[in-house]
């Protein structure tokens, strides 16, 4: 068996304060996905105490360094930053010192991509709080990224079961939605979806767009979003040669996309998708970002603290990130 | 004890053009129909007859002039009969200003006689809300209608799917709309309606959940401050009032919750935030129920489908469903006034 043929995927343990060392050992101990093979990058104290935590016997080679890393064809290796801060795990709240070690974790694995050194990154869950580089505060992840990887045009895609969703206003009043609408905006998410697509392999993607709207504005009885805002973006996609449907009621949207009428689902807003997937029932959800020049996932879940120490939490979102960014990574 | 109360329903007809007339013939074919119900037909009968022969259900129609004259035996399909159709002038699965003024009187009829206690209910078929404006008829579907014909009641909509009963403050109205509909007095009639309605349907103590308006609840008013301008003060006087209510709840999990059993009712605040839920959950067959009118009325949750109009083809589901909603609550509303 050639193992080293396996795309090599570096993976972070998130906000160490959270669940993600424990998801991170579930999917070892429960077996990574068989198409790559994952270098864990943080604190190898952290991860063996994490182990420990969940009875779990630590047997993963770890190395100081990438060169030395380099050598070993194990299923699962460590590259230990040697951050310390094992007394943060599983504190069950946000704690400067564990979003440094967070964010140094995730810059560390983007350089070892960007070098070729890996073939992809998944980064743990974290917390936009506490995102600090040194002294330096970080809106999100992604400036993160886009910083390091000087990557401006970076942006995050959400892969839910088999379909992939854009939302144009997520994090915003409803009140403020609809303001936001407008023909470059949902054109915007429109190519950035198709882009997302074709970046994950589809030849000829389906996408559809939701209205914003019941109804779908009814021909403008019910609003007209539709017909001044959406529709122009719709039809000067449809220019570009870009497969797009829509404006579809946001009510029947998913029930079509899930039955496999569309590959993706541009939103309006947050809850337009979330109400829909939470009810079909949709655990994994990863979260992949296009316009970079390294594979990067993560799963779309937060460190939730809640879970934080009890054992209990779930490993499914995270293994399909790392499934993700390997399917991605054996594609380049 | 003698047998439960069967109470009368008015069942309008709907659209002739479509799917309705042949749903209800398979409708009062069905025996736990007949055994929680006494049902009439408010249409016409020449229709009722031809839909009778495309679904090839056994039975018989027959015309009546009152909802007094009824035998309510089983394989009788009894019809208010209003005459207003000619059968060889009618397209099956095309949109027909007389086929739209014909389900407007059928609705007027079976309202009027719900509203003057002749009958116990109202249980609507689908309409075509283009026959009924090119009729001349300018509604914006069934429930405004109603609610003109009852004088004019505040009214909401809710829908009942599987274990799910959704609420919505506002339906028919853009989002903006809907957003500056979000106020306390509306909220709170939305959640006195629904704790009534609930206990119609058989549930003693009711378990509201109230949604946020905003993504997350708007999570401490990061994301949009109703919650706490509106949402929450009116939760706390429905409290007041001695409802049960929980709330304001993430949108993208309280519907969720509710069909899982962890409460009776979940009010949305607006038309998308509940029926996305509603067609998400799966289960293709529901009931619509108008909250606020002076009289009991459920509904088929579907449409005219035109496209299997005379083909005998239609599922009568939703209407079954709509008609044992419709004798549950009827049943319940008198056994609670007689509480009182």
């Amino acid at each position: 068996m050639i193992i080293k043929d396996k795309p090599l995927i570096a993976v972070t343990l998130g906000d160490i304060t959270g669940i993600g060392p424990e998801i991170l050992v579930k999917v070892v101990v429960e077996g990574a996905p068989d198409n790559c093979r994952l270098l864990v990058v943080g604190d190898a104290q952290v991860l063996r105490s994490s182990f420990d935590a969940l009875g779990a016997r630590f047997n993963l080679p770890v190395f100081r360094s990438i060169e030395e890393a380099a050598t070993s064809n194990a299923p699962v290796a460590v590259l230990d930053l040697a951050q310390g801060g094992k007394e943060l795990l599983a504190l069950a709240r946000p704690h400067p010192e564990a979003g440094r070690m967070a964010a140094e974790a995730l810059v560390r694995a983007v350089e070892l991509a960007a070098d070729g050194r890996v073939d992809g990154v998944v980064f743990g869950p974290l917390v936009k709080e506490t995102l600090y580089l040194g002294e330096k505060k970080y809106n999100d992840e992604t400036q993160i990224l886009r910083e390091r990887l000087r990557a401006p045009e970076m942006k995050a895609v959400a892969k839910i079961g088999a379909i992939f969703r854009v939302t144009i206003a997520e994090h915003v009043p409803l009140s403020k939605v609809p303001g936001l609408i407008t023909p470059q905006s949902v054109l915007n998410a429109i190519e950035l979806l198709h882009e997302a697509l074709l970046f994950y392999g589809l030849k000829s993607p389906r996408i559809a767009v939701a209205a914003l709207n019941p109804h779908a504005g009814e021909g403008g009885m019910v609003g007209r979003e539709e017909i001044d805002q959406i529709n122009p973006a719709i039809q000067a996609a449809k220019a570009k040669g870009i497969d797009v449907s829509g404006p579809i009621p946001a009510d029947t949207v998913y029930v079509r996309a899930f039955k496999g009428q569309f590959d993706g689902v541009v939103n309006m807003y947050h809850d337009q998708a979330n109400i829909a997937l939470k009810m079909a029932g949709f655990g994994e959800i990863v979260i992949l970002f296009v316009r970079s020049p390294v594979i990067i996932t993560t799963p779309s879940h937060g460190p939730a603290y809640g879970k934080a120490g009890k054992g209990t939490a779930d490993p499914n979102n995270l293994r399909a990130a790392i499934e993700v960014a390997a399917s991605l990574a054996q594609r380049k | 004890m003698s047998e439960e109360y069967k109470p009368l329903l008015a069942i309008t007809m709907g659209d002739a053009a479509g799917s309705g007339p042949e749903i209800i013939t398979k409708t009062l074919a069905d025996p736990e129909v007949r055994a929680v119900s006494r049902p009439v037909v408010v249409g016409d009968a020449t229709i009722m007859q031809a839909a009778l022969e495309i679904t090839g259900v056994p039975g018989e129609v027959k015309s009546i002039e009152k909802i007094s004259a009824a035998s309510f035996q089983d394989d009788i399909i009894e019809v208010i009969d209003l005459r207003n159709i000619q059968l060889d002038k009618l397209t099956r699965g095309r949109v027909d200003p007389v086929a739209g003024k014909a389900a407007y009187e059928y609705i007027k009829l079976a309202t009027e006689m719900t509203l003057a206690g002749e009958s116990d209910a109202i249980v609507t078929s689908a309409i075509n809300k283009e026959a009924l404006n090119k009729a001349g008829y300018h509604y914006d579907g069934h429930t405004q209608l109603l609610a003109e014909l009852c004088g004019g009641p505040e009214v909401a909509m809710m829908l009942v799917s599987g274990k799910l009963r959704v609420s919505h403050v506002s339906t028919h109205v853009s989002l903006l709309r809907a957003i500056e509909r979000v106020r306390p007095e509306r909220i709170l009639t939305v959640l006195r309606l629904t704790d009534e309605a609930v206990r119609q349907m058989g549930v003693a103590e009711p378990r509201l959940a109230v949604a946020g308006l905003n993504p997350h609840s708007g999570e401490g008013g990061l994301f949009g401050d109703e919650e706490i301008k509106y949402i929450t003060p009116t939760i706390e006087e429905a409290r007041r009032q001695g409802m049960n209510v929980t709330g304001p709840l993430p949108p993208d999990s309280v519907f969720l919750r509710t069909s899982e059993g962890q409460f009776d009712a979940a009010i949305a605040m607006y038309h998308d935030q509940g029926h996305i839920a509603v067609k998400m959950l799966g289960i293709t067959h529901g009931v619509n129920v108008t909250l606020g009118l002076p009289i009991i009325r459920t509904s088929v949750d579907h449409g005219t489908n035109f496209g299997k109009a005379g083909k005998g083809t239609a599922d009568p589901t939703s209407l079954i469903l709509s008609i044992k909603l419709a004798s549950v609550m009827c049943r319940n509303r008198r056994r609670l006034s007689r509480h009182d």
